[in-house]
């Protein structure tokens, strides 16, 4: 039983640090870990851009306002 | 996009209109309008089935908390006795009301960054069906005295069956979105996603074999059960809670996360370090000395991936925390980001011998559980719930008084029921392993302050000097405090699920628009559950409500 379970440790122990490895090399080749700045700012766009407040108090009807108009958050 | 910024003379943001605004072309809105279309009914069905089973879970934690004190309470009754009730408020907070809500959160944040709608979202429902069967099953279960009586495992091997068809759809189902994806970048929201849906099987699969298909005999059980008890935490509900953090809140505020190396670099240390940990919960046990020693290392050295997250979040949060007035979802992630800080560096100082040994077995480590598993954890997943119910159902939250309420009595009952833990388990750790005498009795002879001071300054080592029972009969008034904190956290609870539902049955006074930035929606993309909506009409202040 104890030889099943060395098997079974070592081998998973194996996969998961494969994998792990693996996948931080496929992250340096696509270009992860390069131009931060660009990435950072991925999750905005032009329907969600940067500079604005997108969640806001139902109610505060004056905040939402400006900011449905377009307004800035510095 | 022309923009105007300003700032205050204090440093903070302020909210200026820009000269010219300008609208997002159609094809962007269309874009967001179909992707969140598609995850409409499959993140609601998720999300539903969390609140469902986090009412069930705090009811039966309430009762748990109220039979410390008031242990007689339904005592006759096998199935409400302490020893089922509280594996089942466990169970339920960490399978049914945590693991559905990151899940569900987990599909809408894959699909935005991905820029793709999911595809097939039935399977999804069919995966929820499987987990919330699971679910049942083992309450039930546990319920009737059928528990594997293993902590964080009670539930039987049957039920881990159905939770595994439910994770493995949902998870395919998210690395197919993301294999689809339209953006070549991984942003770091979806690396901690991949670290969460890749560590959860392999966590869960090894104890299920290692514990309860072919148990391991002795000690290692417990290294074993430590190891996934800590690491559950660690490596699935961690990940999921920073990923939803760092979409979220430069999301909310409109600004890019401070240093995006920082976050990355974030990631990697804590898959390095954290799996580490786990085995310091059994410091002075039967286990190898070298043992605990790396598992206290790998806890000290977690200080550096928490050290960037709470740098980061700090630094992008800088000069916008007045927007913390404004926005429902910044307020709760925000809240649950600085609870992360805490209870992550507690815990990595709880992982020492000198902090472990006097409390270990108290009421303290109870209090750092909760602190993690609530005040970081459920917090900044009932903001993401803020941030993507309106806009998958297309309604705007029909009360700002509820979601105060919800807010503040969730935010106060949990510090102060970690306060209270953590106070009356440090007396009760000191007085199990240290004090000369009990605090009360040290009070009654020195007065209050010279009473404290005896009992915390002192430090005559009198090692069983205090009866048990006089230990246990002190913490009583810890644990009234801790069951009132628990009522305070149920009836924000309570004022959460009736904001769902409304929201989501768009029943009572509705709004629509406004708030969350709605733009107008192409009439072939509108979100699927706002076709149930009557027709809306604008306020003078621009807004729209509707009846």
């Amino acid at each position: 039983m104890l030889t099943v379970y060395y098997i079974l440790v070592f081998t998973f122990l194996g996969l998961f640090s494969t994998s792990v490895v693996l996948a931080f090399w496929w992250a340096v080749r696509k270009g992860e870990f390069r131009n931060f700045k660009e990435q950072a700012a991925a999750i905005f766009d032009a329907d969600e851009p940067e500079g604005r407040l997108t969640d806001v108090f139902p109610g505060m009807r004056e905040v939402a306002e400006t900011n449905r108009k377009g307004a800035q958050v510095g | 996009m022309s923009s105007i910024e300003s700032t205050s003379p204090g440093g903070a943001a302020v909210l200026v209109r820009p000269a010219t605004p300008e609208p997002p072309p159609p094809e962007i809105v269309s874009e967001r309008a179909r992707i969140d279309e598609s995850c409409a009914v499959p993140c609601l069905v998720w999300f539903a089935s969390s609140l469902f089973w986090l009412l069930v879970a705090t009811v039966f934690g309430l009762v748990a908390s109220l039979k410390l004190h008031i242990p007689g309470m339904h005592a006759e009754q096998a199935w409400l006795t302490f020893g089922r009730i509280r594996p089942v408020h466990l169970n339920l907070v960490a399978y049914g009301w945590g693991a559905m809500a990151a899940i569900g959160v987990m599909l809408w944040l894959m699909a935005r960054l991905s820029r793709v709608p999911l595809r097939w979202p039935a399977a999804l429902v069919f995966a929820a069906g499987f987990w919330n069967l699971g679910l049942l099953l083992g309450t039930i279960a546990i319920l009737a005295g059928d528990s594997q009586g293993i902590e964080w495992l009670e539930f039987p091997t049957y039920v881990a069956f159905l939770l595994f068809v439910g994770f493995a759809i949902t998870a395919v189902w998210a690395l197919m979105t993301f294999a689809q994806r339209r953006v070549e970048h991984v942003y770091v929201s979806q690396w901690y996603m991949f670290g969460a849906l890749f560590w959860f099987p392999w966590l869960y699969a090894t104890v299920q074999v290692l514990l309860l298909l072919v148990p391991v005999k002795g000690v290692p059980q417990a290294a074993i059960n430590w190891w996934f008890g800590h690491n559950v935490l660690g490596l699935w509900f961690t990940p999921i809670g920073l990923a939803t953090a760092y979409y979220l809140i430069p999301k909310v505020i409109g600004r890019p996360i401070y240093s995006y190396y920082l976050s990355i670099m974030g990631f990697w240390t804590l898959a390095a370090f954290y799996n580490w940990a786990g085995i310091h919960h059994l410091i002075s046990g039967p286990v190898p000395a070298w043992l605990v020693t790396v598992s206290t290392v790998g806890s000290m050295m977690m200080i550096i991936p928490v050290a960037t997250v709470a740098v980061n979040h700090h630094m992008t949060m800088r000069g916008s925390f007045h927007l913390l007035r404004y926005s429902p979802t910044l307020r709760f992630v925000v809240f649950g980001s600085m609870a992360y800080t805490i209870v992550s560096l507690q815990g990595a100082f709880m992982a020492l011998r000198v902090y472990n040994e006097p409390f270990h077995f108290t009421h303290h480590t109870i209090g750092h559980a909760h602190l993690g598993v609530y005040a970081f954890f459920t917090m900044i997943m009932f903001g993401a719930i803020y941030y993507i119910v309106p806009r998958l159902t297309g309604r705007e939250w029909a009360s700002s008084r509820l979601i105060k309420i919800h807010f503040w009595t969730t935010a106060v009952g949990i510090t102060l029921m970690f306060l209270v833990l953590s106070i009356g388990g440090m007396i009760q750790g000191f007085e199990m392993n240290q004090a000369s005498a009990s605090l009360g009795s040290l009070m009654d002879e020195h007065g209050f302050f010279g009473g404290v001071y005896e009992f915390f300054g002192g430090f005559e080592v009198q090692n069983g000097a205090v009866p048990f029972l006089d230990i246990v009969a002190g913490t009583i008034p810890w644990l009234v405090l801790r069951s009132l904190t628990g009522v305070l956290i149920l009836v924000g609870h309570v004022a959460f699920v009736i904001l769902v539902v409304r929201n989501v049955h768009a029943w009572g006074k509705q709004r629509r628009g406004g708030p969350t930035l709605f733009h107008e929606l192409p009439a072939t993309a509108t979100p699927a559950l706002a076709t149930t909506t009557a027709t809306t009409t604008q306020t003078p202040a621009g807004g729209e409500e509707r009846a």
